[in-house]
């Protein structure tokens, strides 16, 4: 079964879109993902409890890495934002408006997904939705990981093999980037999506009911952080969800773009 | 008025301006004589005699005017000392209406810049339709922002450099000399071509097909990936030109004998490129790092950021060969991006492989559209002929197979003979010394003088 994601992506027939482009905002880099169907869901309670099924989505750029930590200054320096904030567990980069500068290229964490939301906005971007999020970690062939079926605990920054180390370089990991080149689309930092999560939205996804959910209580996230330990949290199907002014050392965000 | 009396032909022909095919079947009828009668008759200098004669050229001239001999003569009339001849000259030829015509008036203009021809020119907004007259008008006239948009590396501009007269070398120096910074670069050693980017190359070699340069379109052949070569091949098989020295050109031969009625394999539908990862790269080419040793970039390779990485894989670009240690640690290098980089330069060529294989997507859409095509004979080295041979008989049939073959020759040519002598194109710096010209000298001379330099 095939369907079409409604909403805003839209596919320019008169500009051929390149491969990689440089968000001229924030100096995000965006990868390509090419229009077409793909397999989503999965038949676990965390997959969405349905069969997998074929879905089809417009073509969309996704980040090739999460946000940084220096890209988030910038929004900072643009806006009057507040800094991220530690609300739970996990050490603090920032102080202030500052943070060592060996944490540049590390993900941003501590961000809500309202300003997430406010981060996008200026970037000229916005949250993948949980679909763009899933097909640019999974592919086309309804992988389990982004480098493949079998879990390999050496190829995330997971709880397992992080020591005393929380978040990790984005650019660490090259060889499980995506088969879009998305890098860490499994651990380091869980992602804010767009949609609200619903349990139950995989399942009209699967009966070809493409609509997102129009409300909620809590926002979708996927693809495991440093602090999960069981590779069930870092398969490109697990969703989870968190309340949108929830901020945790553990919670990143990447951005997507129409293509 | 001139234009008055032309009006009958005017009136007939008018539907046709703009038609590119206009027939020129009135040209036909104006001979020779008729334009010398003409061209003597805008120089008649007597007072009333002279003035009647000059109306009747230009009223002759005006009922052929689209044909570009007579563009030429009514140009000349341009500079005439009589005023009405002169603005009767400027009348006729602004309502020129084919682009033969308006390509000889352009070309006057290209030989005179600030003369009126050249202002009709800008004014109506005419360049020639001619892609290298094109880029020397724009250049020699002083519309240098269009130029470099339209030229790549002045390709066009040095083709018509090495044709050119003195009279025009003068004018393209006079704008190499007039300060842009942007025009530093054209007294460089030209790019070979070899190292040129897609489209320069079709440039040239578009260039080379129009004047039937064989010689530089047979060692375009040598230089380039086959991609370029095989098409180049079968012109070359077509002109029935052969080199003189007896190697190359059992070479030539043999290598037609193979094309046979090969159709060359068609590369994949060209992906849209990425001007940022393209920017990488050439920051790495044109950056400091592009002086560095090979040595020190590859240790730098192992730990630098992926948009790093690109740009040491283009400073590397030139000195890196297929095959070696250094191509191999960028083929198997983790960051997808440096791969990818690796491959659009041709460092890494996988020769022995049938098909790439890449976890990331783009790596395998973009990279090879098939190595056998991207491989620059130039980069040939023993041990990928080496790995060229190892490839299994399956390798050898069909379109591709052919083109193995003809690779394997043109490398195995290159490996025991040398080295090529580049296509390189350079300005000798000496003719820039110059005096400055005035406006008169650079003017067409008038009427009456001689036309040909």
């Amino acid at each position: 079964m095939s369907g079409r994601i409604m909403g805003t992506m839209r596919t320019s027939a008169a500009k051929k879109p390149q491969y990689l482009i440089e968000n001229a905002q924030d100096g995000s880099l965006m990868t390509l993902v090419p229009a077409g169907q793909f397999l989503a869901g999965g038949p676990e309670y965390h997959e969405g409890h349905c069969k997998t099924f074929v879905s089809y989505l417009d073509a969309y750029y996704l980040g090739v890495t999460p946000v940084t930590n220096e890209q988030y200054k910038r929004f900072l320096d643009a806006t009057d934002q507040e800094p991220p904030q530690n609300d739970e567990f996990g050490e603090d980069a920032w102080r202030a408006e500052e943070f060592p500068d060996e944490w540049a290229q590390h993900p941003v964490v501590n961000v809500s997904w309202e300003e997430a939301e406010a981060y996008c906005l200026w970037a000229n971007v916005r949250l993948p939705s949980e679909l763009e999020w899933e097909k640019g970690a999974r592919g086309t062939d309804g992988r389990m990981f982004p480098w493949g079926s079998h879990w390999d605990v050496d190829l995330c920054q997971n709880d397992r093999t992080r020591g005393q180390d929380t978040t990790c370089d984005v650019w660490s990991f090259p060889q499980s980037a995506s088969v879009w080149g998305c890098y860490q689309m499994a651990g380091n930092v869980w992602e804010w999506c767009a949609d609200w999560f619903s349990p139950g939205a995989y399942k009209r996804y699967a009966r070809g009911e493409f609509s997102p959910p129009s409300s909620g209580h809590t926002r979708a996230t996927r693809g495991g952080s440093w602090f999960n330990a069981v590779d069930q949290n870092f398969r490109c199907a697990y969703r989870f969800s968190l309340e949108p002014d929830d901020r945790g050392a553990h919670y990143g965000f990447r951005v997507a773009r129409s293509a | 008025m001139i234009a008055v009396h032309t009006t009958d032909f005017e009136s007939r022909e008018a539907h046709r301006s703009n038609n590119d095919e206009y027939p020129l079947a009135t040209t036909d009828l104006t001979t020779t004589v008729q334009l010398s009668r003409w061209e003597r008759g805008l120089a008649a200098q007597f007072p009333v005699i002279g003035w009647m004669r000059r109306r009747l050229a230009l009223r002759g001239l005006a009922a052929r005017r689209e044909d570009p001999r007579v563009v030429r003569l009514v140009a000349l009339a341009l500079r005439h000392q009589d005023e009405r001849t002169a603005r009767d000259a400027r009348t006729l030829l602004e309502g020129l209406a084919t682009d033969k015509a308006r390509d000889a008036l352009c070309d006057e203009a290209i030989r005179a810049p600030h003369g009126r021809a050249a202002q009709i020119c800008l004014r109506a907004g005419w360049r020639p339709t001619e892609e290298e007259r094109e880029c020397l008008f724009l250049f020699v006239t002083g519309q240098l922002d269009t130029y470099f948009a339209a030229d790549y590396e002045f390709q066009n501009l040095r083709l018509e450099y090495e044709r050119a007269d003195d009279l025009l070398r003068r004018h393209i120096l006079r704008v190499l000399r007039s300060g842009d910074r942007r025009c530093v670069r054209f007294f460089a050693q030209r790019k070979a071509l070899a190292e040129c980017n897609n489209l320069e190359i079709q440039v040239a070699l578009r260039s080379f097909l129009k004047h039937r340069d064989w010689p530089r379109l047979f060692q375009a052949f040598l230089d380039l990936p086959l991609k370029y070569g095989l098409p180049v091949l079968r012109q070359l098989a077509g002109s029935g030109w052969l080199p003189p020295e007896p190697e190359t050109r059992s070479l030539l031969s043999q290598a037609i004998l193979d094309l046979g009625d090969l159709i060359p394999p068609s590369p994949r539908s060209a992906p849209a490129a990425s001007p940022i990862f393209e920017e990488w790269l050439e920051r790495g080419r044109q950056g400091t790092r592009s002086t560095r040793p090979v040595d020190e970039l590859m240790e730098e390779l192992e730990a630098c950021s992926p948009v790093e990485g690109v740009e040491i894989v283009g400073a590397l670009a030139s000195r890196v060969s297929p095959g070696s240690e250094a191509a191999s640690s960028i083929q198997n290098h983790p960051h997808w991006v440096i791969r990818l980089a690796g491959f659009q330069t041709n460092i890494c060529v996988p020769l022995e492989q049938p098909e790439l294989k890449d976890p990331v997507y783009w790596v395998e859409r973009i990279a090879p559209e098939h190595p056998v095509l991207q491989l620059p004979p130039g980069k040939a080295t023993p041990a990928l002929l080496e790995a060229l041979a190892s490839t299994p008989k399956d390798g050898w049939r069909g379109p591709i197979g052919t083109a193995r073959k003809i690779l394997q020759q043109l490398m195995a040519y290159r490996i025991t003979t040398g080295t090529f002598e580049k296509l390189v194109v350079e300005a000798n710096v000496d003719d820039g010394e110059f005096e400055l010209m005035t406006e008169a000298d650079i003017e067409s001379p008038s009427p009456g003088a001689s036309t040909t330099p």
